[in-house]
């Protein structure tokens, strides 16, 4: 009965979007309980399980509106930047917290990277008055500076990149149309997040 | 708020990422090729130790010693030449030239006075 729903209920896009986060909370779950199961791992875990399916909200509502959901990106957003400058204040002459295995949370390489990413976005928005970039991705860059920092910006941009510029391609052969394309950069920035951290956990 | 990005600025941004991918390979490459040879300096370096430790014990062995004899490591060798320093009755020049299997050289020139017990090394 509910396989029947889910068929009927949810389109290929739907179903894509299920897919992949339940591929990434399995990676996830692999990822954290593979050492050992303690109350510390399960409290990351569902930190980490509420963040994805918040990020996969956001990325699907842009896949469908082309727009960034006002308060749940501006709420992640100034989350991430109490919770960053707190640990900054915390620990601030240490090199980072290890979080899980072989993730280091840096909340100074964060903000860096949020400043620089940021800074890059809004610069293109200004530049080219909102026709190259929407002012929503702005704030999501300022949100993946934030989670993924400096260190690992150029693995986030090759990941993000390729995979819009793989889905553009196929867009504009099926549409025939090169020219004032416009396609949701939002998901592509997710998956990046979702790829490297999951990579470096 | 918008949410969206052209074809064309993801076409424009891609060779940008892949002109800073390369310059970051490069510049990891660089490292590791300084942190290589960093390495291979410090271990020649403790090995010529040997090779100065073995001239010495020739010298002690017989305090006239004067000439040039080689040792070879697993992958490292060094040539070590000993003569009188010239004015100086019972000061020894020792000459270490050592170097290994990936064509690192270490030359270093000790002075060694055995008119003193113990002997005195110093660098020149």
């Amino acid at each position: 009965m509910r396989s029947q729903i889910f068929k009927t209920k949810c389109n290929t896009t739907e179903k894509v979007f299920i897919f992949l986060l339940t591929l990434s909370l399995l990676f996830l779950a692999y990822k954290v309980f593979c050492e050992q199961i303690t109350i510390q791992n399960v409290f990351i875990f569902l930190l980490l399980t509420g963040l994805f399916l918040v990020l996969t909200f956001l990325a699907y509502f842009d896949f469908k509106k082309m727009e960034v959901h006002n308060t749940t990106s501006l709420y992640l957003l100034i989350s991430l930047a109490i919770l960053n400058i707190l640990l900054y204040l915390i620990f601030k002459d240490s090199t980072g917290i290890r979080v899980i295995g072989e993730w280091v949370y840096n909340p100074y390489n964060n903000m860096i990277g949020a400043i620089v990413l940021g800074s890059i976005f809004q610069l293109i928005v200004l530049i080219s008055k909102e026709k190259a970039l929407g002012q929503g991705d702005v704030r999501i860059a300022l949100i993946t500076g934030l989670l993924i920092g400096m260190s690992n910006l150029l693995e986030w941009g090759y990941i993000t990149i390729f995979s819009a510029l793989i889905y553009g391609l196929i867009l504009a052969f099926k549409k025939k149309k090169f020219k004032n394309l416009k396609i949701p950069l939002l998901p592509f920035m997710v998956l990046g997040i979702l790829s490297v951290l999951l990579l470096v956990l | 708020m918008k949410g969206y990005i052209a074809l064309t600025t993801v076409l424009v941004i891609l060779p940008l990422l892949l002109l800073a991918g390369i310059n970051s390979l490069y510049k990891s490459t660089t490292t590791l090729i300084v942190a290589k040879m960093s390495y291979d300096y410090g271990i020649l370096k403790s090995n010529s130790e040997t090779c100065l430790e073995e001239a010495v014990y020739k010298i002690k062995r017989g305090s006239a010693y004067t000439g040039t004899f080689n040792l070879l490591g697993d992958s490292w060798s060094c040539t070590v030449t000993i003569t009188n320093k010239d004015g100086f009755t019972g000061v020894k020049i020792i000459d270490i030239l050592s170097s290994d299997e990936n064509g690192t050289l270490y030359k270093t020139i000790k002075e060694l006075n055995t008119n003193t017990d113990p002997f005195e090394i110093s660098n020149i």
